[in-house]
């Protein structure tokens, strides 16, 4: 009995983070998933990219990420394609816009690219 | 007065024995005021001496140079005090401070004030008197404490000047403490070395240029101006998206011919504003518009391109190289790579590599060409072709606090570090923007190349690498190591050697060559950046040619016998 009541609140903190890690990304996935236009493309490379992230967790049209996998917690995406991965910081106010910090697009220049999206869908 | 100096004299000796470790203050309208010593910074004041100038620089990293008072009798007419700032372990501070107090050439060693804002204590002292007739306890004073008087300041009434030196009982300002602690003067003033230039140049902007002054963490830009701001001989080739080089910053700036790596022709062209803000970083003119280029002096090569993947960019890119060793490139500054590698699978150009074998090995008429490459923002992957050779520079960018830039590449073949986070620098148009990236990092370094090729053009693309690595500030805390295959010092793999250091990597390129107590009797020649002559006999109908591409210094005897020659290039 006295074991049965030692456990009990490790099982309770255990159901706890993993209830906790499942809600935080069904959340995080529903705000990104939609129709993403790169809002101001005159500071990078001069093309508005589209970049679609899908419930399935697959990434569409991107110029380079189109095709590739997705995860995220509530401040990085992950890609995956192959056995890569490339993470990105991201945040997104008002449901509507979104940074993507050091992200990249057609050029090789050597500086940070941190791109804002606006939803489009 | 005796009772008063027999109890003054046991109070210096006390002090004298717990120099090292007494909390250390100032008197300031009878208050007296603590001192933050900065443990990682001493001064040392000595005449002017060649070898003991090099020896100190071997041994320590001097950040800065203070003009010393020259005005001592005791000084020969030639001779000139200089004080240096030197950077120090902390954790030996008073080991090395007591070593360079064994110094007999050493005048003076005096410590320095405060962390985010160094001001160095002077050797010198003021000391205000009560009286006109007071005088003579000034001198006693000053003999008491071994000191000297230098002299009344000009226009006051009663305002004297007070050197300390090797002999004195105690540094600068515990003497001027024990001579307000008498009670026998009005005032007495520890003579800070106030910087109150606040800034070197005048830019608008200047300010915001953390890179440039930024007290400590920066690349001492301001100390390296003072012997160059770089020789237009020396040309960097910008490896970019093109410049947009009638921008108000490039006023009298140098551009060489330009060239277009994509269209395979001259002249350049204006893609993006990447080139315009790389291009800033190098040569933004200096106490004209709002912000200091590291050299404005150097010429600068545009060769522009897209910087878009194409179906030819290894061939354009690899052209756009050739054309630049081609055309008298010095250093080739790029500012771009393959964006982490990991999207091509670690592919990689033949064609590409060439090129860049042909400026490393061959530019330069042999002397070698000078790849500085950015490490790339997707850490810790350093991009491609940066990891192609070792002896590409490779260069990592760190924030205003000294840390590596979340984003800069690391790792074994990360060579050096420099100012790449929030950087202000030229666009089109006459803008500015700040943008961050090992790219911002990248020119500040092929900057630094260009300084040290202007003091001495003659050095090799090998020792200027070593230069630059081996003159490097270790700064961010980390733990810098002696590494296998890293003969420059002690490096870590998030910041390679530390963060470039343009004052001593250019005061690292002119060493003095000394010919001293010498008879030539054959043809002979003698090269170097500086050259001493001294104590020469040129005889045997020879020829001596001293090639000094700055000074030549003779002292002493020099004879030159009838049928001999000199010749001094």
């Amino acid at each position: 009995m006295k074991i049965q009541l030692l456990l009990f609140p490790f099982l309770f903190l255990a159901l706890s983070c993993a209830k906790d890690e499942t809600a935080e990304n069904t959340v995080v996935n529903n705000n990104l998933i939609g129709t993403w236009r790169e809002k101001n493309p005159e500071l990078f490379d001069g093309i508005s990219d589209t970049i679609v992230f899908t419930s399935e967790l697959l990434v569409q049209k991107h110029i380079i990420f189109d095709g590739w996998r997705y995860s995220a917690t509530s401040d990085t995406i992950f890609f995956h394609k192959d056995g890569n991965e490339i993470k990105c910081a991201y945040t997104i106010s008002n449901r509507k816009e979104m940074t993507i910090y050091n992200f990249i697009d057609r050029l090789i220049t050597q500086d940070v690219k941190n791109i804002q999206f606006i939803r489009i869908r | 007065m005796n009772v008063l100096f027999i109890v003054l004299f046991f109070s210096i000796i006390n002090c004298n024995a717990q120099e090292n470790n007494v909390e250390d203050y100032y008197y300031y309208k009878g208050k007296k005021i603590s001192l933050n010593i900065n443990e990682s910074k001493l001064v040392v004041f000595f005449e002017r001496n060649t070898d003991l100038e090099q020896s100190i620089k071997r041994e320590y990293s001097v950040s800065r140079q203070i003009r010393g008072d020259e005005s001592l009798a005791i000084l020969s007419k030639n001779t000139q005090l200089i004080g240096y700032e030197l950077k120090v372990d902390s954790e030996k501070y008073y080991d090395i401070y007591n070593s360079l107090k064994a110094n007999s050439e050493i005048r003076a060693i005096e410590k320095v004030v405060g962390d985010s804002l160094p001001v160095a204590i002077s050797n010198c002292f003021y000391v205000k008197l009560k009286n006109d007739s007071d005088s003579s306890l000034l001198i006693k004073m000053a003999k008491k404490t071994k000191t000297q008087i230098v002299r009344k300041v000009a226009y006051t009434d009663r305002w004297y000047v007070i050197e300390t030196n090797r002999e004195s009982i105690s540094n600068s300002l515990s003497v001027s403490n024990i001579f307000y602690e008498t009670g026998l003067f009005e005032k007495v003033d520890p003579g800070f070395v106030f910087n109150f230039s606040h800034s070197c140049v005048s830019d608008a902007r200047y300010s915001e240029q953390w890179a440039i002054d930024n007290a400590g963490i920066d690349i001492n830009a301001c100390n390296a101006w003072q012997i160059t701001t770089g020789n237009n001989n020396i040309i960097v080739a910008v490896i970019d998206q093109g410049i947009d080089n009638g921008h108000k910053e490039f006023v009298g700036i140098n551009f060489t011919q330009s060239y277009d790596a994509r269209e395979k022709k001259k002249p350049a062209n204006l893609y993006s504003d990447h080139g315009t803000h790389v291009c800033g970083i190098i040569s933004s003119n200096h106490n004209q518009a709002n912000i200091a280029g590291v050299a404005p002096g150097l010429s600068i090569m545009e060769i522009s391109h897209p910087m878009e993947p194409s179906s030819t960019i290894s061939e354009d890119i690899a052209t756009g190289i050739n054309w630049a060793v081609h055309n008298g490139a010095h250093i080739l500054s790029n500012s771009w790579g393959d964006q982490g590698g990991a999207f091509y699978n670690n592919l990689h150009s033949e064609l590409l590599e060439d090129a860049i074998d042909n400026a490393l090995d061959n530019g330069r008429n042999g002397k070698g060409i000078i790849v500085v490459f950015a490490a790339g923002n997707k850490s810790p992957v350093i991009d491609y072709p940066a990891n192609y050779r070792p002896e590409i520079l490779v260069v990592g960018s760190i924030t205003s606090g000294g840390q590596r830039s979340s984003f800069s590449g690391y790792g074994n073949k990360l060579d050096i570090v420099a100012p790449g986070s929030d950087i202000l620098s030229t666009i089109r148009s006459n803008h500015y923007a700040f943008k961050s990236g090992t790219s911002m990092a990248t020119p500040h370094v092929s900057a630094v190349a260009g300084l040290i090729l202007s003091r001495y053009p003659h050095l090799t693309r090998l020792q200027v690498v070593n230069i630059i690595e081996s003159t490097a500030q270790k700064v961010g805390g980390y733990t810098y190591q002696n590494t296998t295959g890293r003969p420059n010092g002690t490096w870590n793999n998030q910041m390679g050697y530390g963060l470039v250091d343009a004052f001593a990597a250019v005061q690292a390129a002119c060493t003095t060559t000394n010919f001293i107590n010498r008879t030539v009797t054959t043809n002979t020649s003698v090269e170097g950046c500086e050259v001493n002559v001294q104590n020469v006999k040129v005889q045997n109908n020879a020829k001596l040619t001293i090639d000094a591409y700055n000074d030549v210094n003779i002292n002493g005897p020099f004879d030159v016998q009838i049928g001999s020659e000199l010749e001094i290039k």
